[in-house]
């Protein structure tokens, strides 16, 4: 009996050591400090500028916007203590209390104001806040000239996240008042340690290394053998490898547009519409589907995503349509004599390409078909994202492979995005202002201006260590790291 | 010595000409045999990356082929259609499967004549390839330019493809695979500076550049091997340039040794030429020394000996014939001496034996009649013994004079001028004989003893005098002039007088010869011309003068020692005797 009453006594002491061990194991713990990358290499860390994934990812966990967008798409509020309230055409949204920048400096509406000032400024982001008549700061809040009511979704964007007193932030110490701050930025990496102080509480890691690779199996070749707890470009690098790590997959929807952008040095050629339909009839999209390293590839010729509503790709536009291409080549030539029959093999165009993205490069090499097709030469040029970066500044690019990944999901903001990237900010804001947009007649007249090529959209495939959880994608495709805790350590 | 160099010559270049054509024949057999190499080579290369290119189209396009046989697999199972995960499947196999079969172009086309991949051109993925099909329904090699992706642009490559179709559970891909044509097919047939190969397209644009720079300035063979397209004409040129240029610089080197080797053989023939003639010519320069000094008699020079060739012989042969020469002459001397002093004697008997007759018969005469007592004893001593002093006075003057003859002293010589000097002479003569003077007033000075020439112009005109002493309009001239040839002074004494006659002349100037008998000539006079004539250097000739008389010409040199190679003494006139 006794012998039956201690077996008993042990079993539910057994039980209960289990559920101890089973409750402790089931809690997020803080702490940790993990290897994982972006998807590429950021040019900088001005949220103005960030176009990429990478850059909108980096800037998401170094800056803070007024609201967010979660896993789900609800938005959520950030630096906003509340949701917009509008009133006499304006809205007026009070600023969160008690949250300070990286530097202890208090983020005040007047930071606020200056930061959304910046970006109406701006010629890259302002179609964001297209419409909008001023910013002013009311005490503890702003308050914002416009009463549209996608203000809160549109404050959303990473470009209008806020910096300390609206400056561009420093490339080399950039500050924010976000999850992370930087603590170093190297060639190759940026490290990130967890912010104490964030107004959402302190991420689950202490420290964060952001990496970026030149070679398409560099980043699976690093987790393959552990040196990295995720990759988004496979899990093996060699031939019937595994990864260290027991790993989990996770996939994010195709909301990142891979297009052709062009650059001034020849401008003569490459803004003329003309010249522009015709690479884009003669490029042959059907054949991106399978670039990648597994994610969700969707061709397209639309700024806006499938994922987002954009339309499937014409089955005609899988293939090259070149007696289209060729009539327009022959409208450029008349206006370009450089682009006539006789002389167009003289000419030559440079695509840039960021390194770290290697599958620009194949998509490059689409382009670069394309061009021969239309029997121009073309040469390929990887640079860094910096360096792609400042040679657009400079004027100093005819082509190039630009990535940008989705600010604000809707479709008037996603054509009004593609026309500023494209340079052309009139018909940005004109798009972005508000109101009801006739999409296909936006979308015809895109195809006429094309101030970008759009040739594909994008997901991530999250290649990501069992034991490191809460992996989670915006509908951006950013992934959000400040959420990531360690399992079990 | 130049046709002793130019003989040198000839062997050379007939070497030079036999020895290119030795070469020529010889490159020529072993150029054809490197052409043929060459092409063979060529050819074997070509036939290697054909073969190399059919077993990998075959390999390839086989549902065993683990990349392939799963595409196939793929297609089986999803009903022809290709998922976007097998796609990708087939795109990250392609480029390491290209690369480890060392292909440069593989393409695998599937329904539609999509291509499905193609690393060497992934910008193509998704777009016909209508060509496909069409190739593996003939599958052979074709070449043709395609396009491949180099590291930063698009390249336009000539490519040697052949294609196949794999199939299984009836779904097909086809597949094509083919090669670059670059420098590495031609690379073994390349000889650095002997065989270069190039090739070009049909229509002459350039695939694999000649290694070396100048090909078409290069002179050679050029073989040709064509490279058939997909439509059965020419795609492209295989060329191998087996250079000839070779021969002409070989040949150009047998020339160029030749023409060096001819050089230094002229030069080295010039050179022994000049050292054997300056031999040659030092002995002939001696032996024309020796030929001088023998004309002017010294027979004791000898020519120095200096070496056993010819010109050692002829100079031997000259000493030995100086030898015999001065042998001769000696003896000569000796017999002439012996015959001089025999008719020395002979005439010295003779002048003695002429005046000792009446001597005798003076004395005969006066011992007869101081036997007889004759009565005239006194008258007849007186003369006897007038005959006897007379006589004995004539063997006086004969002793003395042949004395004199014999005790002549040696020529004290000195600057002077002749037409002086017989000036001077001849104005012992002024008021007594008509002599007329004909002397140069610009004659060289010449070294003489002057009481010695004034004997010989006094000698001259003495007999001149003798000569004409029967004859009323006798007259004697004397003339001195330069001779013609600038070397020599003349001096002429002649007159009309009966002459000399051409027995007479040869005699004339001999010792005691004489015609003046009657007159106490003692024959003494023109021995003694002779002699001081000859110490002088000089000669003298006796001819006939112009009016019939006689003419003595006197041929002084200039120099001292100097040989009076020719007489210049001019005739009078022709015809004369």
């Amino acid at each position: 009996m006794a012998a039956r009453l201690i077996d008993r006594a042990l079993a539910v002491a057994a039980v209960l050591a289990l559920a101890s061990l089973a409750g402790a194991e089931s809690r997020p713990r803080y702490g940790g400090s993990v290897t994982g990358t972006v998807g590429g290499e950021p040019s900088g860390f001005d949220p103005v500028a960030a176009r990429s994934s990478a850059e909108v990812t980096l800037v998401g966990l170094v800056f803070d916007t007024l609201y967010r967008t979660g896993p789900d798409g609800r938005l959520a509020t950030g630096l906003a203590a509340g949701w917009p309230e509008v009133s006499g055409g304006k809205s007026r949204i009070a600023i969160r209390p008690g949250v300070h920048f990286h530097n202890g400096a208090a983020v005040t509406p007047a930071d606020v104001a200056a930061s959304l000032a910046r970006v109406k400024a701006s010629a890259t982001a302002s179609w964001l806040l297209a419409g909008v008549d001023d910013i002013a700061v009311d005490g503890d809040a702003i308050v914002i000239g416009t009463a549209r009511k996608d203000l809160a979704q549109i404050l959303a964007a990473p470009a209008t996240a806020i910096t300390l007193r609206g400056a561009a932030p420093k490339a080399s110490a950039p500050i924010g008042s976000g999850p992370f701050r930087v603590s170093a930025i190297k060639r190759d990496r940026i490290e990130l340690d967890a912010y104490a102080e964030h107004f959402a509480g302190r991420s689950y890691l202490d420290h964060v290394t952001l990496r970026w690779f030149a070679t398409g199996d560099g980043e699976a070749r690093l987790y393959e053998t552990g040196g990295a707890d995720w990759s988004m470009r496979g899990a093996t690098a060699f031939a019937s490898g595994a990864p260290k790590h027991p790993t989990v997959q996770l996939d994010a929807p195709a909301t990142v547009t891979v297009y052709l952008g062009f650059g001034t040095r020849l401008r003569a050629v490459t803004d003329n519409r003309d010249f522009r339909i015709a690479l884009d009839a003669a490029i042959a999209r059907g054949g991106l589907a399978a670039i990648g390293a597994g994610e969700r590839v969707v061709p397209t010729r639309d700024p806006v995503p499938v994922d987002v509503g954009g339309p499937e790709l014409a089955e005609l536009d899988r293939t090259a349509r070149m007696p289209e291409a060729q009539a327009a080549l022959a409208a450029a030539a008349a206006a370009v004599p450089a682009l006539g029959p006789a002389v167009i093999g003289k000419l030559s165009l440079e695509i840039l390409v960021d390194s770290s993205r290697p599958d620009d490069r194949e998509v490059a090499e689409r382009v670069v078909v394309a061009l021969d097709k239309l029997g121009l030469a073309s040469t390929i040029t990887a640079v860094t994202a910096p360096e792609l970066a400042r040679r657009l500044a400079a004027g100093t690019c005819d082509l190039y492979i630009g990535q940008v990944a989705l600010a604000v999901a809707s479709p008037g903001h996603l054509f009004a995005a593609a026309y500023a990237i494209g340079g052309e900010r009139e018909i940005a804001d004109k798009l972005a202002a508000g109101g009801t947009v006739d999409l296909p007649r936006v979308r015809a007249a895109f195809a006429k201006r094309l101030p970008i090529v759009p040739l594909l959209d994008r997901g991530i495939r999250l290649h990501i260590r069992r034991d490191l959880r809460g992996a989670a994608f915006d509908p951006g495709a950013r992934l959000g790291i400040a959420d990531l805790f360690l399992w079990g350590h | 010595m130049l046709w002793f160099g130019l003989a040198a010559l000839v062997p050379i270049a007939v070497a030079a000409i036999v020895t290119r054509a030795v070469v020529a024949r010889s490159y020529r057999d072993e150029y054809q045999r490197t052409r043929g190499a060459a092409e063979r080579a060529a050819r074997a290369e070509l036939e290697r990356l054909e073969a190399q290119l059919t077993a990998t189209a075959t390999a390839l396009a086989s549902r065993d082929h683990p990349v392939i046989g799963n595409l196939l697999q793929e297609l089986v199972k999803d009903g022809g259609e290709l998922s976007t995960d097998a796609r990708r499947r087939l795109r990250e196999q392609a480029g390491p499967e290209m690369a480890g079969l060392g292909l440069d172009v593989l393409t695998v086309v599937g329904r539609g004549d999509l291509i499905l991949a193609a690393p060497h051109k992934r910008g193509t993925v998704g777009d016909p390839d209508p060509d496909a099909r069409r190739l593996a329904a003939a599958p052979r090699i074709v070449y043709r330019r395609d396009k491949i992706m180099g590291t930063r642009a698009m390249q336009s490559v000539l490519v040697a493809e052949t294609a196949r179709v794999a199939k299984d559970g009836g779904q097909s891909v086809v597949v094509v695979v083919g090669r670059a044509i670059d420098a590495r097919l031609v690379e073994s047939v390349r000889r650095t500076g002997q065989i270069d190969a190039r090739i070009v397209d049909g229509a002459g644009q350039s695939v694999v550049a000649p290694a070396e720079p100048g090909w078409d300035r290069r002179g050679g063979a050029l073989t040709r091997i064509a490279l058939a397209g997909d439509d059965g004409q020419v795609a492209a040129w295989v060329e191998v340039l087996v250079r000839d240029r070779d021969l002409a610089s070989l040949q150009r080197q047998v020339t160029v040794v030749a023409a060096v080797l001819a050089v230094l053989a002229l030069g080295l023939t010039m050179l022994l030429g000049a050292v054997v003639a300056r031999r040659i010519s030092a002995g002939l320069d001696r032996l024309v020394e020796g030929a001088h000094a023998a004309a002017q008699g010294d027979l004791a020079h000898r020519v120095p000996v200096t070496s056993k060739d010819e010109v050692g012989e002829v100079a031997g042969a000259f000493n030995l014939m100086m030898e015999d020469l001065r042998t001769a002459e000696e003896r000569l001397v000796i017999a002439e001496r012996i015959a001089a002093w025999q008719e020395i004697a002979r005439r010295l008997a003779h002048e003695i034996k002429n005046p000792l007759t009446p001597i005798q018969m003076a004395m005969d005469n006066l011992r007869k009649t101081w036997r007889k007592q004759h009565p005239s004893f006194g008258e007849i001593l007186e003369d006897s013994t007038a005959t006897v002093l007379e006589e004995s006075d004539r063997l006086r003057r004969i002793v003395t004079e042949f004395s004199d003859f014999a005790r002549m002293p040696k020529a004290d010589r000195h600057p002077l001028d002749l037409s002086e000097a017989v000036a001077a002479a001849l104005a012992l003569y002024q008021g007594e004989t008509p002599v007329a003077r004909q002397l140069a007033a610009d004659l060289p000075p010449m070294s003489a003893d002057r009481g010695q020439l004034t004997q010989v112009v006094l000698n001259l005109v003495e007999n001149a005098r003798d000569a004409i002493a029967d004859k009323p309009d006798g007259a004697i001239t004397v003339t001195t002039r330069r001779g013609d040839a600038g070397d020599r002074i003349e001096l002429v004494v002649e007159d009309n007088g009966p002459g000399v006659s051409t027995e007479l002349r040869d005699k004339v100037f001999a010792p005691y010869f004489t015609t003046k008998h009657s007159r106490g000539g003692t024959g003494l006079g023109l021995a003694i011309v002779h002699r001081i004539v000859s110490d002088h250097g000089g000669r003298i000739v006796v001819g006939a003068a112009a009016g019939g008389g006689a003419r003595f010409a006197i041929e002084f040199p200039l120099e001292v020692g100097q040989p009076l190679l020719a007489s210049l003494v001019k005739r009078p006139s022709p015809g004369s005797p």
